[in-house]
């Protein structure tokens, strides 16, 4: 390979981009006449030239026609060199029957089998070029299909922010059941005893008829109330029923589609977006304006208004400096065993500002009742947090005023607790409910705007401070629509996250380079000038507005 | 699939654990239990009576209590189950498997901004009610944080209040205003008004009368033909058809302002100033009346066929009137969101990898990962250098060598040698003073 086609080695072209120089130059083009500059133009014409069927495809083709070709000099020699070749090859071939007879003395019949796999490789190579000359024929309709690939909607894993959504009433569920469970337990457990003492009792003639009676009225009443929560508890059970089944049809609908083109995959995603919203304004507390918003667009189903409007309403309880709400919801019903089970500490962490709040005034009689409030809550807490309770002793040492000089003191008596509370009760609701801990919105966001995000974006040849006039110094579709990361409201937003990254370059097709520098799409070009009524042969810039002969235009070339 | 099945898990649970089978084997203790007490009433002081009922109660509440916990049981066992299947829908084989990325989040630092994007996308939906509950109430806070801010500024900087935003990284002067006192500017209404006035035209237009959006577009022509719309001509052009094609179709009063009759006096009175522009389209319309006997069978009738016109006309209203007020025609954030959930699943793969590796991506500049969303998300033109592979910025522009190849600068720099350079992929060579700068 070396020896006879030198031209083809790495060491002596590199990648192709270094001349062939002295004893490597290629054989060929010296036979052939000198190259010449191929302009680019040339070239595009002669492509057409090749491509463009002629215009009489009907009728026998003329076998003689194709002679002609031989009068260009260089397919004369590629068509005299593989001449050669073939003859050679078939002389072989031809010889191979009679030396056969010759040599292994098989009768002429069997030496011509040895054609037979001949035959074989022949039909298979037809098949395989075939097909393999179909696909290299497809590739520009795959650049189409790969965009429409592109467009593709991946079910399984576009559902992947959604997850939260059909996670919530599920463990909304899971609690209600539990909170049902706890109940029954007890006041089952209850009547259960009681009906059996009173049998006894009343067996042993300890207790009169009327004792009777009222251990019957207790248990009756004890009944009714397990009734009367298990009803709100099946009604609750129900809502979240029909809640996930709303969700889950909602989730079910994008399966039907299949492309982010669809009509009704517009629609989906806006309720989506509608969805996202609501959440995020839940968290950040605009409760009336998640509802409202909700209700206008009946996705009342597809949004917790009511379990974030608790943890809202129990969040500004905290800062604004009660604990009570919280405790309450800490300790109520099962809550606690769960809040034990994910080692949160949550209720210590209330507990001790309850003590720190009594500590805070320090008087006589709130200092013993901090003490007996410690006693009973803080101290059985000393194993898990040492380090806690041994300062919550040392705080009785401290009053407010000259806490100021010992950092860990300063901290305990600082409001700012109230806003960790709150923080921390808010991590371990969501927790708790498998909410994940930052709007989804966020999540969203920063990965939607990545994406959409290019360095053009925040340029700065962008006028970012010219937002009202049409602010595009690059954009692929200036007509139909400005850039999201562009508009306005994202602009800034987008600022702090990574622009996208791409491996292929997305221009318009055709470009053309105005004398301005300013390269536009052909279509374009032609469309704007169709459309601003400029003479045949004249182009206008679409962003600055300057008119060009069209002769002035040059070819720009993509790689 | 994963969604269809998930859908059958939860029919087979709301039928058949529920709570108020438990609520009604309750009812049956109460039953009982007043059954009892009854007896033990009307048996007077007879203990006998009483111990005899007490005892015979005994199993029966026994075992209604079992049958509750039981429907429990059975609840509990169906809650398990959707639990499980709801698990498997998240977790088989198809889905990107990990946590959904909380630990950084870029938004956190900038509620104001968001807050900005939510009012204006509220705005722009026509949702004016719930944007002024929002307005209102993500101000107060607003208020209080800027009575803060400025509490510790000097009066020398309260003239002008500097973004409250966290510092970025990039040195990029801001120019934008200050985002909240952008917020409180809904107050004044103006975006809102423009908005208002936005949707009364395109009801007017559903409604198939132009005339208020030809005012619009009238008011706004200069813009509207710096940007090379002609959106004005388009809706006169509609008008036009609109009123020629007569009282029977538009049902407008049959009025000589109406009819044929009326669309020529429409046209001899706006079309003047077309002329140069649209010449040839106003010479089809004209044409057209000629034929207005047999539309149908004419040269002209597809430029008379207006049934989807209008939802055009509206499209593309909608969309000159954002942009002249420097907006996208799509909400941009549902935009983003939408990106956002498709490039999701790349983001999540890469952040697993990256934490399986245990490595981190140091470029804060540019995403690791290619996110591949649809064409109609792509805004601007992308050039990547087919030398260096890497995206053209500012720093880095493209460069256009005399044979019309393209390359980034910085990579067309390095191979040039002595001031000469080969195009990569062809035998043209040229000088670097050569190549051009350009802008795609």
């Amino acid at each position: 390979m070396a020896l006879f086609l030198p031209e083809t080695s790495r060491v002596v072209v590199g990648n192709g981009s270094i001349r062939p120089t002295g004893v490597y130059k290629a054989l060929i083009p010296i036979l052939a006449p000198p190259p010449g500059n191929f302009p680019s133009n040339d070239e595009e014409q002669q492509r057409r030239e090749i491509t463009e069927k002629p215009k009489s495809a009907s009728g026998f083709p003329n076998p003689l026609a194709c002679l002609l070709l031989l009068r260009h000099r260089r397919t004369a020699i590629v068509v005299v060199c593989m001449g050669v070749h073939y003859t050679i090859y078939s002389c072989l071939q031809a010889s191979l029957s009679t030396l056969f007879t010759e040599i292994y003395q098989v009768s002429g019949l069997v030496s011509g089998l040895t054609y037979l796999p001949f035959g074989v490789a022949c039909a298979m190579a037809a098949f395989a070029t075939g097909s393999r000359q179909k696909v290299s024929n497809n590739r520009p309709e795959l650049a189409i299909m790969g965009d429409r690939e592109y467009a593709k909607l991946d079910h399984e894993n576009h559902l992947l922010l959604d997850q939260p959504l059909l996670r919530l009433p599920f463990e909304l569920l899971r609690k209600n059941f539990r909170s049902a469970h706890f109940e029954v337990e007890r006041d089952g457990s209850f009547v259960k005893n009681t009906l059996k003492d009173t049998a006894t009792s009343a067996m042993n003639g300890k207790a009169s008829p009327d004792d009777v009676l009222k251990s019957l009225d207790s248990m009756l009443a004890r009944m009714q109330g397990v009734k009367r929560k298990l009803s709100t508890f099946a009604d609750e059970e129900a809502r979240l029923h029909r809640h996930e089944a709303a969700r889950v049809r909602h989730l079910a609908e994008l399966y039907d589609m299949h492309s982010t083109e669809d009509v009704k995959y517009e629609v989906w995603s806006r309720t989506r977006l509608d969805r996202l919203l609501v959440d995020y304004l839940l968290r950040s507390g605009y409760g009336t304006s998640a509802r409202m918003l909700a209700e206008e667009r009946g996705i009342g189903d597809l949004v917790d208004v009511e379990t974030f409007e608790t943890m809202g309403r129990i969040s500004q309880c905290l800062r604004n400096g009660s604990v009570t709400e919280a405790l309450a919801w800490c300790t109520a019903g099962d809550i606690k065993k769960e809040l034990r089970k994910m080692d949160s500490n949550l209720e210590f962490e209330l507990r001790y500002q309850q003590y720190i709040e009594l500590v805070r005034p320090y008087t006589r009689t709130k200092l013993a009742e901090a003490i007996k409030h410690a006693q009973k809550y803080l101290h059985p807490y000393r194993a898990s947090h040492p380090k806690e309770v041994r300062q919550a002793c040392g705080l009785l040492a401290v009053p407010p005023q000259r806490a100021a000089s010992y950092q860990d003191y300063r901290d305990l008596y600082s409001p700012s607790r109230w806003e960790m509370l709150a923080e921390l009760f808010a991590t371990t609701h969501n927790t708790l409910l498998a909410l994940p801990s930052i709007p989804l919105l966020h999540m969203a966001l920063s990965s939607g705007l990545s994406a959409l995000k290019t360095p053009a974006c925040h340029s700065s040849a962008h006028p970012a401070s010219l937002a009202a006039a049409p602010s595009h110094t690059t954009s692929l579709s200036l007509a139909s629509s400005v850039c999201p990361i562009c508009s306005t409201e994202l602009n800034e937003l987008a600022r702090a996250v990574p622009y996208a990254h791409h491996t292929q370059s997305h221009v318009e097709p055709d470009l053309l380079l105005l004398p301005n520098d300013r390269a536009y799409g052909k279509a374009r070009l032609d469309e704007c000038a169709r459309k601003a009524g400029l003479p045949e042969g004249q182009v206008k810039d679409l962003r600055t507005g300057q008119v060009y002969p069209a002769e002035l235009l040059k070819k720009v070339f993509i790689t | 699939m994963s969604m269809l099945q998930l859908e059958k898990e939860l029919g087979k649970l709301t039928k058949s654990a529920r709570l108020s089978e438990a609520v009604q084997d309750v009812d049956k203790i109460i039953d009982m239990l007043t059954e009892a007490r009854q007896r033990v009433a009307e048996s007077g002081n007879d203990p006998h009576t009483t111990i005899l009922t007490l005892t015979k109660l005994q199993n029966p509440i026994r075992e209604g209590l079992e049958a509750v916990n039981e429907d429990l049981k059975g609840v509990h066992k169906g809650q398990n189950k959707f639990g499980k299947a709801l698990q498997q829908a998240f977790t088989n084989e198809k889905v990107i498997k990990g946590t959904l990325p909380t630990e950084h989040d870029p938004m956190a630092a900038n509620p104001d901004l968001i807050n900005r994007a939510i009012a204006m996308h509220l705005l722009r939906e026509g949702q004016f009610g719930v944007a002024s509950t929002f307005i209102s109430e993500a101000q107060p806070q607003e208020e209080d944080s800027m009575a803060q801010f400025q509490s510790q500024l000097s009066p020398a900087t309260l003239a002008s209040p500097t973004s409250p935003r966290s510092p970025t990284p990039t040195d990029v002067p801001i120019v934008d205003a200050d985002p909240s006192s952008d917020l409180s500017a809904f107050h004044s209404e103006a975006l809102q008004a423009s908005f208002a006035s936005m949707y009364s035209i395109l009801s007017s237009l559903k409604a198939h009368d132009l005339l208020p959006a030809i005012t619009w577009a009238r008011n706004n022509c200069a813009e509207l033909e710096a940007r090379g719309s002609n959106l004005e001509f388009e809706l006169c052009k509609l008008q036009f058809i609109w009123l020629f094609k007569g009282p029977e179709v538009n049902g407008l009063p049959d009025t000589p302002a109406n009819g044929r009759s009326g669309a020529l006096q429409y046209a001899r009175n706006n079309f003047g100033h077309f002329q140069q522009r649209h010449l040839r389209e106003i010479q089809q319309l004209s044409c057209a009346m000629v034929y207005s006997a047999n539309l149908g069978a004419s040269p002209y009738r597809a430029m008379f066929d207006i049934t989807l016109a209008f939802d055009e006309v509206a499209a593309s209203f909608t969309r000159e009137f954002c942009s002249l007020l420097g907006l996208s025609a799509e909400s941009p954030l549902y935009v983003a969101a939408t990106a956002g959930s498709i490039a999701l699943p790349q983001l999540m793969k890469f952040l697993n990898k990256v934490k399986g590796k245990g490595t981190e991506w140091t470029t804060d500049q540019e995403l690791a990962f290619e996110t591949p969303l649809p064409r109609s998300m792509v805004y601007h033109s992308i050039f990547v250098c087919p030398v260096s592979k890497e995206q053209t910025t500012d720093a880095n522009p493209p460069m256009m060598l005399p044979c019309g190849h393209v390359l980034a600068r910085e990579s067309l720099q390095r191979l040039c040698k002595n001031n000469k350079c080969k195009c990569p992929y062809c035998p043209n060579e040229g000088r670097l003073q050569e190549a051009r700068e350009i802008v795609l």
